[in-house]
Protein backbone atom coordinates (compact mmCIF):
# COMPACT_ATOMS: atom_id res chain seq x y z
CA UNK A 1 0.00 0.00 0.00
CA UNK A 2 1.85 3.62 -0.81
CA UNK A 3 2.65 5.93 1.85
CA UNK A 4 -0.06 8.29 1.98
CA UNK A 5 1.77 11.13 3.54
CA UNK A 6 3.82 12.59 0.95
CA UNK A 7 0.62 14.35 -0.75
CA UNK A 8 1.07 17.32 1.82
CA UNK A 9 -2.82 17.90 1.90
CA UNK A 10 -4.26 17.12 5.03
CA UNK A 11 -7.07 15.03 4.99
CA UNK A 12 -6.88 13.94 1.04
CA UNK A 13 -5.61 10.31 1.23
CA UNK A 14 -7.97 9.63 4.08
CA UNK A 15 -11.14 11.02 2.97
CA UNK A 16 -10.55 10.58 -1.29
CA UNK A 17 -8.78 7.60 -1.91
CA UNK A 18 -10.95 4.91 -0.76
CA UNK A 19 -13.49 5.93 -3.09
CA UNK A 20 -11.54 5.04 -6.23
CA UNK A 21 -12.59 2.01 -6.91
CA UNK A 22 -16.50 3.29 -6.89
CA UNK A 23 -15.22 6.25 -8.77
CA UNK A 24 -13.48 3.71 -11.52
CA UNK A 25 -16.64 1.57 -11.43
CA UNK A 26 -19.01 4.85 -12.05
CA UNK A 27 -16.17 6.14 -14.99
CA UNK A 28 -15.93 2.91 -16.59
CA UNK A 29 -19.66 2.66 -17.24
CA UNK A 30 -20.10 6.27 -18.30
CA UNK A 31 -16.88 6.24 -20.48
CA UNK A 32 -17.59 2.28 -21.41
CA UNK A 33 -13.81 2.35 -22.18
CA UNK A 34 -11.31 0.79 -19.71
CA UNK A 35 -8.54 3.12 -21.02
CA UNK A 36 -10.65 6.50 -20.93
CA UNK A 37 -12.18 5.25 -17.65
CA UNK A 38 -8.37 5.04 -16.65
CA UNK A 39 -7.83 8.25 -17.79
CA UNK A 40 -11.01 9.83 -16.26
CA UNK A 41 -10.82 8.51 -12.68
CA UNK A 42 -6.90 9.84 -12.99
CA UNK A 43 -8.44 13.40 -13.93
CA UNK A 44 -10.96 13.24 -11.15
CA UNK A 45 -8.70 12.80 -9.03
CA UNK A 46 -6.32 15.14 -10.03
CA UNK A 47 -9.08 17.84 -10.21
CA UNK A 48 -9.91 16.98 -6.44
CA UNK A 49 -6.44 17.52 -4.93
CA UNK A 50 -6.06 20.77 -6.72
CA UNK A 51 -9.58 22.00 -5.46
CA UNK A 52 -9.21 20.32 -2.02
CA UNK A 53 -9.41 23.84 -0.58
CA UNK A 54 -12.77 24.41 -1.61
CA UNK A 55 -14.24 20.95 -0.29
CA UNK A 56 -16.26 21.39 2.72
CA UNK A 57 -14.49 18.90 5.76
CA UNK A 58 -17.34 16.88 6.77
CA UNK A 59 -19.47 16.79 4.01
CA UNK A 60 -19.77 13.59 1.44
CA UNK A 61 -16.54 13.27 0.05
CA UNK A 62 -17.91 10.47 -2.18
CA UNK A 63 -20.81 12.88 -4.09
CA UNK A 64 -18.20 15.20 -4.10
CA UNK A 65 -16.18 13.07 -6.38
CA UNK A 66 -18.64 11.50 -8.47
CA UNK A 67 -19.63 14.61 -9.14
CA UNK A 68 -16.25 15.65 -10.64
CA UNK A 69 -15.84 12.82 -12.49
CA UNK A 70 -19.25 13.21 -14.33
CA UNK A 71 -19.10 17.06 -14.57
CA UNK A 72 -15.40 16.22 -16.27
CA UNK A 73 -16.28 13.31 -18.49
CA UNK A 74 -19.07 15.46 -19.71
CA UNK A 75 -16.97 18.49 -20.37
CA UNK A 76 -14.51 15.45 -22.41
CA UNK A 77 -17.43 14.79 -24.25
CA UNK A 78 -18.71 18.26 -25.25
CA UNK A 79 -15.07 18.89 -25.73
CA UNK A 80 -14.80 15.84 -28.75
CA UNK A 81 -17.85 16.68 -29.96
CA UNK A 82 -21.02 19.83 -29.93
CA UNK A 83 -23.33 17.67 -31.08
CA UNK A 84 -24.28 16.00 -27.51
CA UNK A 85 -27.32 15.92 -26.46
CA UNK A 86 -28.93 13.87 -23.59
CA UNK A 87 -32.10 12.84 -23.54
CA UNK A 88 -34.31 10.94 -21.53
CA UNK A 89 -35.48 8.53 -23.46
CA UNK A 90 -39.19 6.96 -22.81
CA UNK A 91 -38.03 3.31 -22.83
CA UNK A 92 -41.79 1.89 -22.40
CA UNK A 93 -42.31 1.23 -25.80
CA UNK A 94 -44.89 -1.65 -27.28
CA UNK A 95 -42.03 -4.32 -27.74
CA UNK A 96 -41.82 -3.66 -23.27
CA UNK A 97 -44.84 -4.71 -22.86
CA UNK A 98 -44.45 -8.01 -24.73
CA UNK A 99 -40.98 -8.69 -23.38
CA UNK A 100 -42.15 -8.13 -20.26
CA UNK A 101 -44.38 -10.98 -20.01
CA UNK A 102 -42.33 -13.14 -21.33
CA UNK A 103 -40.19 -12.46 -18.61
CA UNK A 104 -42.57 -12.42 -15.95
CA UNK A 105 -43.19 -16.28 -17.09
CA UNK A 106 -39.46 -17.17 -17.23
CA UNK A 107 -39.09 -15.09 -13.19
CA UNK A 108 -41.17 -17.75 -11.92
CA UNK A 109 -39.90 -20.92 -13.81
CA UNK A 110 -36.02 -20.97 -11.61
CA UNK A 111 -35.11 -19.33 -8.08
CA UNK A 112 -33.87 -15.74 -8.34
CA UNK A 113 -29.83 -16.54 -6.89
CA UNK A 114 -29.55 -19.72 -9.33
CA UNK A 115 -30.85 -16.83 -12.29
CA UNK A 116 -28.22 -14.67 -11.35
CA UNK A 117 -25.68 -17.05 -10.64
CA UNK A 118 -25.12 -17.98 -14.62
CA UNK A 119 -25.07 -13.97 -15.36
CA UNK A 120 -20.94 -13.67 -16.31
CA UNK A 121 -19.70 -10.04 -15.30
CA UNK A 122 -18.92 -9.26 -18.90
CA UNK A 123 -23.25 -9.79 -20.56
CA UNK A 124 -23.73 -7.80 -16.87
CA UNK A 125 -21.63 -5.16 -18.30
CA UNK A 126 -23.10 -5.08 -21.36
CA UNK A 127 -26.52 -4.72 -20.00
CA UNK A 128 -25.61 -1.53 -18.43
CA UNK A 129 -23.97 -0.31 -21.24
CA UNK A 130 -27.01 -0.66 -23.62
CA UNK A 131 -29.14 1.22 -20.81
CA UNK A 132 -29.74 4.93 -22.32
CA UNK A 133 -27.53 6.90 -20.57
CA UNK A 134 -30.08 8.93 -17.83
CA UNK A 135 -30.98 5.37 -16.57
CA UNK A 136 -27.19 4.61 -16.86
CA UNK A 137 -25.39 6.77 -14.38
CA UNK A 138 -28.70 6.41 -12.05
CA UNK A 139 -28.22 2.50 -11.67
CA UNK A 140 -24.33 2.59 -11.89
CA UNK A 141 -24.77 5.08 -8.59
CA UNK A 142 -27.05 3.38 -6.71
CA UNK A 143 -26.47 -0.24 -7.61
CA UNK A 144 -22.51 -0.18 -8.14
CA UNK A 145 -21.41 2.60 -6.12
CA UNK A 146 -23.78 2.48 -3.56
CA UNK A 147 -25.46 5.77 -3.21
CA UNK A 148 -28.26 6.57 -1.66
CA UNK A 149 -31.42 8.75 -2.99
CA UNK A 150 -29.94 12.02 -1.78
CA UNK A 151 -26.44 11.56 -3.00
CA UNK A 152 -27.23 10.49 -6.46
CA UNK A 153 -29.91 13.30 -6.57
CA UNK A 154 -26.76 15.91 -5.27
CA UNK A 155 -24.40 14.17 -7.86
CA UNK A 156 -26.33 14.12 -10.70
CA UNK A 157 -28.07 17.66 -9.77
CA UNK A 158 -31.92 15.94 -10.24
CA UNK A 159 -34.72 15.99 -7.22
CA UNK A 160 -35.46 12.89 -5.86
CA UNK A 161 -38.19 11.34 -7.27
CA UNK A 162 -36.48 11.52 -10.47
CA UNK A 163 -33.92 9.30 -9.01
CA UNK A 164 -36.34 6.72 -8.03
CA UNK A 165 -37.87 7.18 -11.35
CA UNK A 166 -34.89 6.27 -13.42
CA UNK A 167 -33.58 3.84 -11.24
CA UNK A 168 -36.87 1.79 -11.44
CA UNK A 169 -36.88 1.60 -14.60
CA UNK A 170 -33.10 0.93 -15.22
CA UNK A 171 -33.58 -2.10 -13.05
CA UNK A 172 -36.74 -3.25 -14.87
CA UNK A 173 -34.32 -2.85 -18.52
CA UNK A 174 -31.60 -4.11 -17.08
CA UNK A 175 -33.38 -7.18 -15.50
CA UNK A 176 -35.12 -7.56 -18.93
CA UNK A 177 -32.06 -7.69 -20.58
CA UNK A 178 -30.82 -9.98 -18.29
CA UNK A 179 -33.30 -12.38 -18.50
CA UNK A 180 -33.38 -12.11 -22.46
CA UNK A 181 -29.81 -13.02 -22.18
CA UNK A 182 -30.23 -15.60 -19.88
CA UNK A 183 -33.44 -17.69 -21.83
CA UNK A 184 -31.15 -17.36 -25.04
CA UNK A 185 -28.16 -19.06 -23.35
CA UNK A 186 -30.85 -21.69 -22.26
CA UNK A 187 -32.12 -22.18 -25.79
CA UNK A 188 -28.10 -22.55 -27.04
CA UNK A 189 -27.91 -25.16 -24.80
CA UNK A 190 -31.11 -27.42 -25.81
CA UNK A 191 -29.71 -26.72 -29.01
CA UNK A 192 -26.06 -27.98 -28.35
CA UNK A 193 -27.68 -31.39 -26.85
CA UNK A 194 -30.14 -31.74 -29.64
CA UNK A 195 -27.49 -31.12 -32.23
CA UNK A 196 -25.17 -33.79 -30.23
CA UNK A 197 -27.87 -36.44 -29.77
CA UNK A 198 -28.83 -36.23 -33.45
CA UNK B 1 -54.49 -2.80 9.30
CA UNK B 2 -51.94 -4.97 7.21
CA UNK B 3 -50.59 -2.45 4.29
CA UNK B 4 -52.21 -3.79 0.78
CA UNK B 5 -49.94 -4.98 -1.82
CA UNK B 6 -50.09 -2.44 -4.52
CA UNK B 7 -48.76 0.10 -1.97
CA UNK B 8 -46.25 -2.56 -0.49
CA UNK B 9 -45.02 -2.71 -4.51
CA UNK B 10 -44.85 0.85 -4.63
CA UNK B 11 -42.10 1.03 -1.99
CA UNK B 12 -40.31 -2.22 -2.86
CA UNK B 13 -37.57 -0.77 -3.88
CA UNK B 14 -37.30 1.92 -1.42
CA UNK B 15 -37.56 -0.79 1.32
CA UNK B 16 -34.73 -2.75 -0.20
CA UNK B 17 -32.79 0.61 -0.98
CA UNK B 18 -33.24 1.29 3.01
CA UNK B 19 -34.83 4.83 1.85
CA UNK B 20 -38.30 4.58 3.87
CA UNK B 21 -39.28 6.00 6.64
CA UNK B 22 -39.13 3.41 9.96
CA UNK B 23 -43.07 2.67 10.41
CA UNK B 24 -43.58 2.14 6.41
CA UNK B 25 -40.03 -0.14 6.73
CA UNK B 26 -42.01 -2.16 9.41
CA UNK B 27 -45.36 -2.42 7.76
CA UNK B 28 -43.81 -3.49 4.32
CA UNK B 29 -41.58 -5.95 6.28
CA UNK B 30 -44.89 -7.46 8.19
CA UNK B 31 -46.75 -7.76 4.76
CA UNK B 32 -43.86 -9.59 2.81
CA UNK B 33 -43.32 -12.04 5.61
CA UNK B 34 -47.08 -12.54 5.53
CA UNK B 35 -47.50 -12.33 1.66
CA UNK B 36 -47.28 -14.68 -1.33
CA UNK B 37 -47.94 -12.61 -3.94
CA UNK B 38 -45.60 -10.02 -2.95
CA UNK B 39 -42.53 -12.21 -1.68
CA UNK B 40 -41.55 -13.11 -4.96
CA UNK B 41 -40.41 -10.19 -6.40
CA UNK B 42 -39.01 -9.16 -3.08
CA UNK B 43 -36.73 -12.20 -3.34
CA UNK B 44 -35.95 -11.59 -7.04
CA UNK B 45 -34.98 -7.98 -6.14
CA UNK B 46 -32.83 -8.94 -3.63
CA UNK B 47 -31.16 -11.47 -5.11
CA UNK B 48 -30.41 -8.72 -8.10
CA UNK B 49 -29.14 -6.43 -5.63
CA UNK B 50 -26.90 -9.19 -4.20
CA UNK B 51 -25.88 -10.18 -7.43
CA UNK B 52 -24.46 -6.58 -8.24
CA UNK B 53 -22.55 -6.18 -4.79
CA UNK B 54 -20.70 -8.92 -5.62
CA UNK B 55 -20.23 -8.08 -8.98
CA UNK B 56 -19.08 -4.85 -7.58
CA UNK B 57 -16.85 -6.27 -5.09
CA UNK B 58 -15.12 -7.58 -7.95
CA UNK B 59 -14.15 -4.81 -10.37
CA UNK B 60 -11.26 -3.50 -8.06
CA UNK B 61 -8.27 -2.71 -9.93
CA UNK B 62 -4.78 -2.19 -8.08
CA UNK B 63 -2.49 -1.00 -11.21
CA UNK B 64 -4.88 2.43 -11.41
CA UNK B 65 -4.77 2.69 -7.58
CA UNK B 66 -1.16 3.19 -8.36
CA UNK B 67 -1.25 4.92 -11.41
CA UNK B 68 -3.72 7.81 -9.88
CA UNK B 69 -0.93 7.79 -6.62
CA UNK B 70 1.53 8.49 -8.96
CA UNK B 71 0.12 11.26 -10.15
CA UNK B 72 -0.64 13.16 -7.08
CA UNK B 73 2.23 12.58 -6.25
CA UNK B 74 4.06 14.70 -8.81
CA UNK B 75 1.23 16.98 -8.76
CA UNK B 76 2.27 17.39 -5.31
CA UNK B 77 5.97 18.13 -6.08
CA UNK B 78 7.13 15.09 -4.84
CA UNK B 79 9.15 12.12 -6.84
CA UNK B 80 6.90 8.70 -7.84
CA UNK B 81 6.66 5.72 -5.89
CA UNK B 82 9.36 2.87 -6.06
CA UNK B 83 8.77 0.26 -8.17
Amino acid sequence: MPETQPLGKPGFAEEALPWMDAVHRFALRLTRSGEEAEDLVQETYLRAFRSWDQFERGTNCRSWLFTICRNTHLHERERASSRYEMTETDVTGAGDAARSLVNQRALAAQSPDDFFKQIVDDRLLEAIDSLAEAYRETLILSDLADLNYAEISEVLDIPVGTVKSRLFRARRQLRDALLIHGMKSAYADVRLVTDRGS
Amino acid sequence: MMMPCDQVMERLWDFIDGELPADEEQAVREHLEMCGRCFPQYDWNRAYMRFMHNASARMTNHALRRRVFEALLQESGHNGLTP
